[in-house]
Protein backbone atom coordinates (compact mmCIF):
# COMPACT_ATOMS: atom_id res chain seq x y z
CA UNK A 1 0.00 0.00 0.00
CA UNK A 2 1.62 3.97 -1.01
CA UNK A 3 2.24 5.15 2.02
CA UNK A 4 -0.04 8.63 2.57
CA UNK A 5 1.12 12.23 3.23
CA UNK A 6 -0.61 11.61 7.01
CA UNK A 7 2.38 8.79 7.73
CA UNK A 8 5.33 10.57 6.08
CA UNK A 9 3.97 13.64 8.27
CA UNK A 10 4.14 11.58 11.28
CA UNK A 11 7.51 10.19 10.78
CA UNK A 12 9.07 13.75 10.49
CA UNK A 13 6.95 15.69 13.41
CA UNK A 14 9.07 14.15 15.40
CA UNK A 15 11.85 15.73 17.57
CA UNK A 16 14.95 13.72 16.49
CA UNK A 17 13.76 11.85 13.12
CA UNK A 18 15.91 8.82 11.87
CA UNK A 19 15.93 9.53 8.64
CA UNK A 20 18.14 6.96 7.34
CA UNK A 21 15.76 4.60 8.95
CA UNK A 22 13.08 6.30 7.49
CA UNK A 23 14.62 6.88 3.94
CA UNK A 24 14.82 2.83 3.90
CA UNK A 25 10.87 2.24 4.62
CA UNK A 26 9.70 4.66 2.39
CA UNK A 27 10.20 4.44 -1.64
CA UNK A 28 10.50 7.01 -4.47
CA UNK A 29 6.32 7.47 -4.15
CA UNK A 30 7.45 9.38 -1.16
CA UNK A 31 8.55 12.56 -2.92
CA UNK A 32 4.93 13.56 -3.92
CA UNK A 33 4.44 14.24 -0.30
CA UNK A 34 7.50 15.68 0.26
CA UNK A 35 6.91 18.45 -1.96
CA UNK A 36 3.47 18.52 -0.32
CA UNK A 37 5.40 19.39 2.71
CA UNK A 38 8.18 21.19 2.07
CA UNK A 39 5.08 24.12 0.30
CA UNK A 40 3.75 24.01 3.83
CA UNK A 41 3.01 26.09 6.77
CA UNK A 42 5.10 24.48 9.04
CA UNK A 43 9.18 25.93 7.93
CA UNK A 44 10.48 23.07 10.50
CA UNK A 45 8.38 20.00 8.75
CA UNK A 46 9.34 21.65 5.47
CA UNK A 47 13.48 21.56 6.45
CA UNK A 48 12.86 18.20 7.75
CA UNK A 49 10.75 16.60 4.12
CA UNK A 50 13.80 18.44 1.89
CA UNK A 51 16.68 17.14 3.66
CA UNK A 52 14.41 13.44 3.84
CA UNK A 53 14.08 13.78 0.07
CA UNK A 54 17.99 13.67 -0.61
CA UNK A 55 18.02 10.51 1.16
CA UNK A 56 15.59 8.97 -1.01
CA UNK A 57 16.35 8.15 -4.60
CA UNK A 58 14.04 9.20 -7.61
CA UNK A 59 13.23 11.00 -9.93
CA UNK A 60 11.56 13.69 -8.32
CA UNK A 61 14.10 14.02 -5.82
CA UNK A 62 15.46 16.78 -7.42
CA UNK A 63 11.69 18.66 -8.06
CA UNK A 64 11.76 18.39 -4.38
CA UNK A 65 15.10 20.21 -3.80
CA UNK A 66 14.30 22.74 -6.18
CA UNK A 67 11.03 23.56 -4.39
CA UNK A 68 13.29 23.70 -1.15
CA UNK A 69 16.23 26.11 -2.50
CA UNK A 70 13.58 28.33 -3.59
CA UNK A 71 12.03 28.47 0.21
CA UNK A 72 11.62 31.66 1.31
CA UNK A 73 12.39 30.14 4.82
CA UNK A 74 16.30 30.12 4.95
CA UNK A 75 15.83 26.69 7.22
CA UNK A 76 14.27 24.88 4.18
CA UNK A 77 16.96 26.11 1.97
CA UNK A 78 20.07 25.07 4.49
CA UNK A 79 18.00 21.51 4.60
CA UNK A 80 18.15 21.66 0.86
CA UNK A 81 21.72 22.69 0.58
CA UNK A 82 22.70 19.68 3.18
CA UNK A 83 20.98 17.24 1.30
CA UNK A 84 21.62 18.08 -2.12
CA UNK A 85 24.95 16.86 -0.78
CA UNK A 86 23.20 13.20 -0.89
CA UNK A 87 21.72 13.37 -4.35
CA UNK A 88 24.29 11.78 -7.17
CA UNK A 89 22.40 13.77 -10.31
CA UNK A 90 24.04 16.17 -12.55
CA UNK A 91 20.96 18.39 -11.79
CA UNK A 92 22.44 19.18 -8.39
CA UNK A 93 25.21 21.30 -9.34
CA UNK A 94 22.65 24.08 -10.65
CA UNK A 95 21.51 23.95 -7.31
CA UNK A 96 24.27 24.55 -5.59
CA UNK A 97 25.20 27.07 -7.43
CA UNK A 98 22.33 28.96 -6.81
CA UNK A 99 22.30 28.39 -2.66
CA UNK A 100 26.00 29.25 -3.00
CA UNK A 101 24.82 32.50 -4.19
CA UNK A 102 22.01 32.76 -1.57
CA UNK A 103 21.86 35.74 0.31
CA UNK A 104 21.83 33.95 3.47
CA UNK A 105 24.84 32.76 5.77
CA UNK A 106 23.65 29.64 6.64
CA UNK A 107 22.18 28.49 3.28
CA UNK A 108 26.08 29.68 2.07
CA UNK A 109 27.90 27.72 4.39
CA UNK A 110 25.81 23.79 3.71
CA UNK A 111 26.32 24.52 0.03
CA UNK A 112 29.99 24.97 0.72
CA UNK A 113 29.87 22.25 2.51
CA UNK A 114 28.07 20.43 -0.24
CA UNK A 115 30.02 21.75 -2.83
CA UNK A 116 33.62 20.11 -1.54
CA UNK A 117 31.54 16.51 -1.98
CA UNK A 118 30.68 17.31 -5.49
CA UNK A 119 33.86 18.86 -7.56
CA UNK A 120 33.22 20.38 -11.10
CA UNK A 121 34.69 23.07 -12.69
CA UNK A 122 31.56 25.32 -11.89
CA UNK A 123 31.62 24.89 -8.78
CA UNK A 124 35.46 25.69 -8.42
CA UNK A 125 34.91 28.44 -9.80
CA UNK A 126 32.24 29.75 -7.07
CA UNK A 127 34.21 28.58 -4.42
CA UNK A 128 37.66 30.61 -5.89
CA UNK A 129 34.85 33.40 -6.00
CA UNK A 130 33.90 33.14 -2.50
CA UNK A 131 37.39 32.02 -0.74
CA UNK A 132 38.07 35.88 -1.82
CA UNK A 133 34.80 37.57 -1.75
CA UNK A 134 32.21 36.55 0.17
CA UNK A 135 32.01 39.00 3.33
CA UNK A 136 31.86 36.18 5.87
CA UNK A 137 35.25 35.36 6.88
CA UNK A 138 34.23 31.64 8.03
CA UNK A 139 32.85 31.09 4.75
CA UNK A 140 35.85 32.69 2.85
CA UNK A 141 38.14 30.10 5.35
CA UNK A 142 35.33 27.35 4.10
CA UNK A 143 35.46 28.08 0.95
CA UNK A 144 39.39 27.71 0.45
CA UNK A 145 39.08 24.50 2.44
CA UNK A 146 36.38 22.86 -0.15
CA UNK A 147 39.23 23.96 -2.89
CA UNK A 148 41.82 21.80 -1.36
CA UNK A 149 39.64 19.09 -1.19
CA UNK A 150 38.54 19.80 -5.17
CA UNK A 151 42.95 18.73 -5.93
CA UNK A 152 44.95 20.91 -8.27
CA UNK B 1 0.95 11.25 81.19
CA UNK B 2 0.05 14.25 83.36
CA UNK B 3 1.74 17.60 83.06
CA UNK B 4 3.53 18.40 86.28
CA UNK B 5 2.76 21.93 88.41
CA UNK B 6 4.87 25.01 87.62
CA UNK B 7 8.44 24.61 89.35
CA UNK B 8 10.37 27.61 90.58
CA UNK B 9 13.55 27.98 89.47
CA UNK B 10 14.33 31.18 90.89
CA UNK B 11 16.63 33.85 89.44
CA UNK B 12 15.39 37.66 88.06
CA UNK B 13 15.14 37.85 84.52
CA UNK B 14 14.23 40.45 81.94
CA UNK B 15 13.91 39.04 78.85
CA UNK B 16 13.39 35.39 77.25
CA UNK B 17 14.01 32.33 78.86
CA UNK B 18 15.49 29.85 75.81
CA UNK B 19 16.21 26.38 76.42
CA UNK B 20 18.12 23.91 74.30
CA UNK B 21 18.75 20.11 75.10
CA UNK B 22 21.99 18.28 73.83
CA UNK B 23 20.86 14.76 74.85
CA UNK B 24 17.77 12.80 76.61
CA UNK B 25 17.33 13.88 80.50
CA UNK B 26 19.69 17.41 79.70
CA UNK B 27 18.17 21.24 79.71
CA UNK B 28 20.02 24.22 79.26
CA UNK B 29 18.16 27.28 80.00
CA UNK B 30 19.12 31.00 78.71
CA UNK B 31 17.68 33.90 80.53
CA UNK B 32 18.76 37.66 80.30
CA UNK B 33 19.39 38.95 83.68
CA UNK B 34 18.90 42.57 85.18
CA UNK B 35 22.29 43.19 84.68
CA UNK B 36 22.33 42.83 81.00
CA UNK B 37 24.21 39.19 81.07
CA UNK B 38 22.95 36.15 79.79
CA UNK B 39 22.77 33.85 82.59
CA UNK B 40 22.18 29.62 82.56
CA UNK B 41 20.78 27.06 84.46
CA UNK B 42 20.80 23.94 83.84
CA UNK B 43 19.06 20.11 84.36
CA UNK B 44 21.85 17.65 84.46
CA UNK B 45 19.96 14.55 84.58
CA UNK B 46 19.34 14.61 88.63
CA UNK B 47 19.46 17.88 89.50
CA UNK B 48 19.10 21.74 88.52
CA UNK B 49 22.19 23.50 88.13
CA UNK B 50 23.47 27.38 87.99
CA UNK B 51 22.08 29.95 87.73
CA UNK B 52 25.91 30.60 85.87
CA UNK B 53 26.65 34.30 84.45
CA UNK B 54 27.36 34.08 80.59
CA UNK B 55 28.40 37.67 81.05
CA UNK B 56 27.79 39.74 77.61
CA UNK B 57 25.64 42.52 77.82
CA UNK B 58 22.70 41.21 75.39
CA UNK B 59 19.11 43.13 74.57
CA UNK B 60 16.41 40.83 73.55
CA UNK B 61 16.16 37.23 74.75
CA UNK B 62 18.85 35.26 73.18
CA UNK B 63 18.35 32.18 71.66
CA UNK B 64 20.13 28.47 72.23
CA UNK B 65 20.72 25.46 70.39
CA UNK B 66 22.41 22.36 70.18
CA UNK B 67 23.82 20.19 67.06
CA UNK B 68 24.93 17.05 69.22
CA UNK B 69 26.02 15.52 72.81
CA UNK B 70 27.34 18.19 74.98
CA UNK B 71 27.28 21.51 72.62
CA UNK B 72 25.61 24.64 73.29
CA UNK B 73 25.26 27.32 70.83
CA UNK B 74 23.61 30.71 72.13
CA UNK B 75 23.33 33.54 70.53
CA UNK B 76 22.06 36.83 71.19
CA UNK B 77 21.40 41.09 70.09
CA UNK B 78 24.53 43.32 70.95
CA UNK B 79 23.86 46.27 72.31
CA UNK B 80 25.46 47.36 69.59
CA UNK B 81 22.57 46.08 67.60
CA UNK B 82 25.16 42.85 66.21
CA UNK B 83 24.36 39.12 66.45
CA UNK B 84 26.95 38.19 69.34
CA UNK B 85 27.46 34.29 69.87
CA UNK B 86 28.74 32.22 72.55
CA UNK B 87 29.08 28.27 73.04
CA UNK B 88 29.68 25.70 74.96
CA UNK B 89 32.32 23.41 73.01
CA UNK B 90 32.06 20.04 75.41
CA UNK B 91 34.58 21.24 78.37
CA UNK B 92 34.53 25.31 77.87
CA UNK B 93 31.91 28.39 77.04
CA UNK B 94 33.71 29.57 74.12
CA UNK B 95 33.11 33.60 73.31
CA UNK B 96 31.98 36.22 73.14
CA UNK B 97 32.47 36.24 69.17
CA UNK B 98 30.87 39.08 67.48
CA UNK B 99 29.26 38.16 64.42
CA UNK B 100 28.27 41.36 62.74
CA UNK B 101 25.46 42.54 61.09
CA UNK B 102 22.62 45.11 62.39
CA UNK B 103 19.33 43.52 63.45
CA UNK B 104 16.73 44.76 65.33
CA UNK B 105 15.39 41.60 67.16
CA UNK B 106 16.73 38.50 69.12
CA UNK B 107 17.68 35.92 67.00
CA UNK B 108 16.63 32.52 66.18
CA UNK B 109 18.57 29.39 66.15
CA UNK B 110 18.21 26.09 64.68
CA UNK B 111 20.54 23.27 63.65
CA UNK B 112 19.63 20.82 60.50
CA UNK B 113 23.01 18.81 61.45
CA UNK B 114 26.11 17.98 63.37
CA UNK B 115 28.28 21.16 63.00
CA UNK B 116 25.59 23.22 61.27
CA UNK B 117 24.34 26.00 62.64
CA UNK B 118 21.51 29.00 61.25
CA UNK B 119 20.27 32.23 62.96
CA UNK B 120 17.71 34.41 61.78
CA UNK B 121 17.13 38.06 62.72
CA UNK B 122 15.08 40.99 62.47
CA UNK B 123 16.84 43.25 59.95
CA UNK B 124 16.62 47.39 59.72
CA UNK B 125 14.46 46.81 57.14
CA UNK B 126 11.94 44.07 58.61
CA UNK B 127 13.06 41.79 56.49
CA UNK B 128 14.21 38.58 58.27
CA UNK B 129 17.99 38.03 57.96
CA UNK B 130 20.09 34.96 58.30
CA UNK B 131 23.53 33.49 58.59
CA UNK B 132 25.12 30.36 59.11
CA UNK B 133 27.62 27.86 60.24
CA UNK B 134 28.69 25.49 57.27
CA UNK B 135 30.93 23.72 59.35
CA UNK B 136 33.93 25.45 58.54
CA UNK B 137 33.55 29.33 58.38
CA UNK B 138 30.11 31.71 58.90
CA UNK B 139 28.18 32.92 55.73
CA UNK B 140 27.18 36.07 55.30
CA UNK B 141 23.83 37.96 55.55
CA UNK B 142 21.33 36.55 53.32
CA UNK B 143 17.82 38.51 52.62
CA UNK B 144 15.07 36.42 53.24
CA UNK B 145 12.60 39.15 53.07
CA UNK B 146 9.07 39.57 54.47
CA UNK B 147 8.25 42.09 56.91
CA UNK B 148 8.15 40.87 60.20
CA UNK B 149 8.07 42.35 63.56
CA UNK B 150 9.52 40.74 66.61
CA UNK B 151 11.92 37.98 66.94
CA UNK B 152 11.38 35.05 64.76
CA UNK B 153 11.62 31.66 66.11
CA UNK B 154 13.21 28.55 64.02
CA UNK B 155 13.21 24.86 64.42
CA UNK B 156 14.55 21.99 62.50
CA UNK B 157 12.76 18.94 62.48
CA UNK B 158 15.71 16.64 60.58
CA UNK B 159 18.55 16.92 57.99
CA UNK B 160 18.26 19.36 55.42
CA UNK B 161 15.24 21.21 57.07
CA UNK B 162 14.44 24.63 58.73
CA UNK B 163 11.22 26.11 59.38
CA UNK B 164 11.06 29.72 60.48
CA UNK B 165 8.09 31.60 62.24
CA UNK B 166 7.56 35.23 62.97
CA UNK B 167 4.41 37.60 63.75
CA UNK B 168 3.84 39.83 60.94
CA UNK B 169 3.02 43.25 60.74
CA UNK B 170 -0.49 41.91 60.33
CA UNK B 171 0.08 40.56 63.73
CA UNK B 172 -0.38 37.16 61.77
CA UNK B 173 2.15 34.10 62.32
CA UNK B 174 3.91 33.50 59.23
CA UNK B 175 6.08 30.86 58.76
CA UNK B 176 9.17 30.00 55.93
CA UNK B 177 10.72 27.22 55.38
CA UNK B 178 13.61 25.42 53.67
CA UNK B 179 14.37 22.56 52.10
CA UNK B 180 16.96 20.66 49.61
CA UNK B 181 15.84 20.01 46.35
CA UNK B 182 17.06 18.11 43.93
CA UNK B 183 17.73 20.76 41.22
CA UNK B 184 19.02 21.09 37.69
CA UNK B 185 20.67 23.98 36.43
CA UNK B 186 20.44 25.41 33.31
CA UNK B 187 22.20 28.06 31.42
CA UNK B 188 21.12 29.65 28.32
CA UNK B 189 23.18 30.31 24.77
CA UNK B 190 20.86 32.56 22.89
CA UNK B 191 22.32 32.28 19.04
CA UNK B 192 18.66 32.76 17.63
CA UNK B 193 15.49 33.46 19.64
CA UNK B 194 13.11 30.41 19.44
CA UNK B 195 9.87 30.93 18.22
CA UNK B 196 8.23 29.41 21.15
CA UNK B 197 9.62 32.07 23.85
CA UNK B 198 11.84 30.61 26.05
CA UNK B 199 10.08 31.47 29.39
CA UNK B 200 7.52 29.43 27.74
CA UNK B 201 9.47 26.37 27.53
CA UNK B 202 11.24 26.79 30.99
CA UNK B 203 7.78 27.08 32.70
CA UNK B 204 6.54 23.71 30.28
CA UNK B 205 10.39 21.92 31.58
CA UNK B 206 9.31 23.40 34.88
CA UNK B 207 5.97 22.25 35.08
CA UNK B 208 7.11 18.42 33.98
CA UNK B 209 9.80 18.31 36.47
CA UNK B 210 8.18 19.44 39.37
CA UNK B 211 6.23 16.75 39.11
CA UNK B 212 8.95 14.94 39.80
CA UNK B 213 9.79 16.74 42.37
CA UNK B 214 12.79 18.25 40.38
CA UNK B 215 13.53 21.90 40.02
CA UNK B 216 14.51 23.71 37.38
CA UNK B 217 16.98 26.94 37.41
CA UNK B 218 17.89 29.35 35.21
CA UNK B 219 21.54 29.94 36.05
CA UNK B 220 22.47 32.51 33.00
CA UNK B 221 21.03 33.58 30.02
CA UNK B 222 23.58 34.68 27.29
CA UNK B 223 23.58 35.83 23.59
CA UNK B 224 26.11 34.46 21.62
CA UNK B 225 27.18 35.93 17.89
CA UNK B 226 28.58 32.76 16.02
CA UNK B 227 26.55 32.93 12.50
CA UNK B 228 29.02 30.11 11.84
CA UNK B 229 27.55 27.94 14.58
CA UNK B 230 24.24 29.22 14.06
CA UNK B 231 23.25 26.61 11.94
CA UNK B 232 24.99 23.72 13.58
CA UNK B 233 25.84 20.45 12.36
CA UNK B 234 24.80 17.55 14.63
CA UNK B 235 26.06 14.48 12.60
CA UNK B 236 23.82 11.81 13.25
CA UNK B 237 22.82 12.69 16.82
CA UNK B 238 23.70 10.24 18.77
CA UNK B 239 25.02 10.02 22.81
CA UNK B 240 28.70 10.37 22.82
CA UNK B 241 29.29 11.70 19.37
CA UNK B 242 29.62 15.06 18.97
CA UNK B 243 30.85 17.17 15.58
CA UNK B 244 33.22 19.37 15.46
CA UNK B 245 30.80 21.90 15.01
CA UNK B 246 29.07 20.70 18.41
CA UNK B 247 32.42 20.98 20.13
CA UNK B 248 33.50 24.21 18.83
CA UNK B 249 29.53 25.51 20.36
CA UNK B 250 29.55 23.67 23.41
CA UNK B 251 33.03 25.40 24.30
CA UNK B 252 31.26 28.97 25.05
CA UNK B 253 30.51 27.74 28.60
CA UNK B 254 30.49 30.88 30.78
CA UNK B 255 29.03 30.81 34.16
CA UNK B 256 28.60 27.22 33.55
CA UNK B 257 29.36 25.16 36.06
CA UNK B 258 30.47 21.84 36.04
CA UNK B 259 27.41 19.91 37.15
CA UNK B 260 25.25 22.57 34.89
CA UNK B 261 23.71 21.83 31.40
CA UNK B 262 24.43 24.59 28.54
CA UNK B 263 21.39 24.85 26.17
CA UNK B 264 22.11 26.19 23.05
CA UNK B 265 19.30 27.77 21.33
CA UNK B 266 20.30 28.04 17.36
CA UNK B 267 18.32 28.65 14.38
CA UNK B 268 18.75 24.80 12.82
CA UNK B 269 20.57 22.18 12.83
CA UNK B 270 21.91 19.85 10.25
CA UNK B 271 19.91 17.28 9.94
CA UNK B 272 16.97 19.39 10.76
CA UNK B 273 15.89 17.77 14.32
CA UNK B 274 13.66 20.06 16.95
CA UNK B 275 16.82 19.78 19.39
CA UNK B 276 19.60 17.30 20.20
CA UNK B 277 21.67 16.65 23.19
CA UNK B 278 24.82 14.56 22.34
CA UNK B 279 27.57 15.98 23.97
CA UNK B 280 31.33 15.55 24.50
CA UNK B 281 31.99 14.07 28.29
CA UNK B 282 32.32 16.61 30.86
CA UNK B 283 30.73 19.37 28.69
CA UNK B 284 26.51 18.51 29.56
CA UNK B 285 24.95 20.14 26.80
CA UNK B 286 21.72 20.05 24.32
CA UNK B 287 21.06 22.29 21.11
CA UNK B 288 17.47 23.36 20.81
CA UNK B 289 16.18 24.27 16.96
CA UNK B 290 14.43 27.64 16.29
CA UNK B 291 11.58 25.56 15.12
CA UNK B 292 11.25 23.49 18.41
CA UNK B 293 8.08 22.96 20.77
CA UNK B 294 7.38 24.16 24.19
CA UNK B 295 8.44 20.49 25.48
CA UNK B 296 11.68 20.06 23.53
CA UNK B 297 13.97 22.03 26.11
CA UNK B 298 12.85 19.78 28.77
CA UNK B 299 13.12 16.60 26.78
CA UNK B 300 16.81 17.34 25.75
CA UNK B 301 17.58 17.79 28.89
CA UNK B 302 15.87 14.71 29.69
CA UNK B 303 18.27 13.17 27.39
CA UNK B 304 21.08 14.95 28.86
CA UNK B 305 20.23 13.72 32.33
CA UNK B 306 20.12 10.19 30.90
CA UNK B 307 17.08 9.45 29.54
CA UNK B 308 15.84 7.34 26.35
CA UNK B 309 12.68 7.70 24.06
CA UNK B 310 9.47 6.24 24.65
CA UNK B 311 6.88 5.02 22.62
CA UNK B 312 4.27 7.00 24.29
CA UNK B 313 2.58 10.29 23.74
CA UNK B 314 1.54 11.24 27.15
CA UNK B 315 5.51 11.15 28.17
CA UNK B 316 8.03 13.93 27.46
CA UNK B 317 10.60 11.73 26.30
CA UNK B 318 8.10 10.40 23.24
CA UNK B 319 10.09 9.49 20.65
CA UNK B 320 6.76 10.14 18.16
CA UNK B 321 7.69 14.37 19.11
CA UNK B 322 6.46 16.36 21.30
CA UNK B 323 4.22 18.30 18.96
CA UNK B 324 2.01 15.04 19.34
CA UNK B 325 1.94 15.20 22.99
CA UNK B 326 -1.36 13.81 24.11
CA UNK B 327 -2.70 15.39 27.74
CA UNK B 328 -0.31 17.78 28.59
CA UNK B 329 2.04 18.33 30.55
CA UNK B 330 3.59 15.63 29.88
CA UNK B 331 4.23 12.44 32.12
CA UNK B 332 7.70 11.24 33.78
CA UNK B 333 7.40 7.50 35.38
CA UNK B 334 9.12 6.26 38.32
CA UNK B 335 12.29 5.22 36.53
CA UNK B 336 13.00 7.98 34.64
CA UNK B 337 12.43 9.97 37.63
CA UNK B 338 15.02 7.80 39.43
CA UNK B 339 17.56 8.51 36.34
CA UNK B 340 17.43 12.24 36.79
CA UNK B 341 18.04 12.38 40.19
CA UNK B 342 20.25 9.67 40.04
CA UNK B 343 22.26 12.25 37.72
CA UNK B 344 25.13 14.30 38.94
CA UNK B 345 23.83 17.00 37.12
CA UNK B 346 20.89 17.01 39.12
CA UNK B 347 21.97 18.41 42.51
CA UNK B 348 20.16 18.51 45.77
CA UNK B 349 19.89 22.77 46.66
Amino acid sequence: MPITLDEVRRMLDVDEPDYPRIATSVGPEVHAHLAALVEGSDPMLASKAAYLAGLVSGPNAVQVLEKAASHVEPRVRIAAAAAISRLAVPAAESLVLRLLADKDVGVRKLAVATAAAKPSAGLRSRLEAMKTGDPEHHLRRAAGEALLKFGP
Amino acid sequence: MTWSGWEDLGGVITDGPTVASWGANRLDCFAKGQDNHMWHRWWDGGAWRGWEDLGGIIDDPPAAVSWGPNRIDCFARGMDNALWHKWWDGSAWRGWESLGGVITSGPGAASWAANRLDVFAKGQDNHMWHKWWNGSQWSGWEDLGGVIDGTPAAVSWGPDRIDCFARGMDNSMWHKWWWLVPTVTVHFKVLTTPTVPINTMVDSMRDVYASAGINVRVGSTETLNLPALNDVDVGACLMGQTTAEQNTLFANRNNVGMNDVAVYFVRSTVPPFNGCAAHPAGRPSAVVAQGATRWTLGHEVGHVLGLAHVNNNDRLMTGNGTANITNPPPDLVATEVATMVASPLTVDV
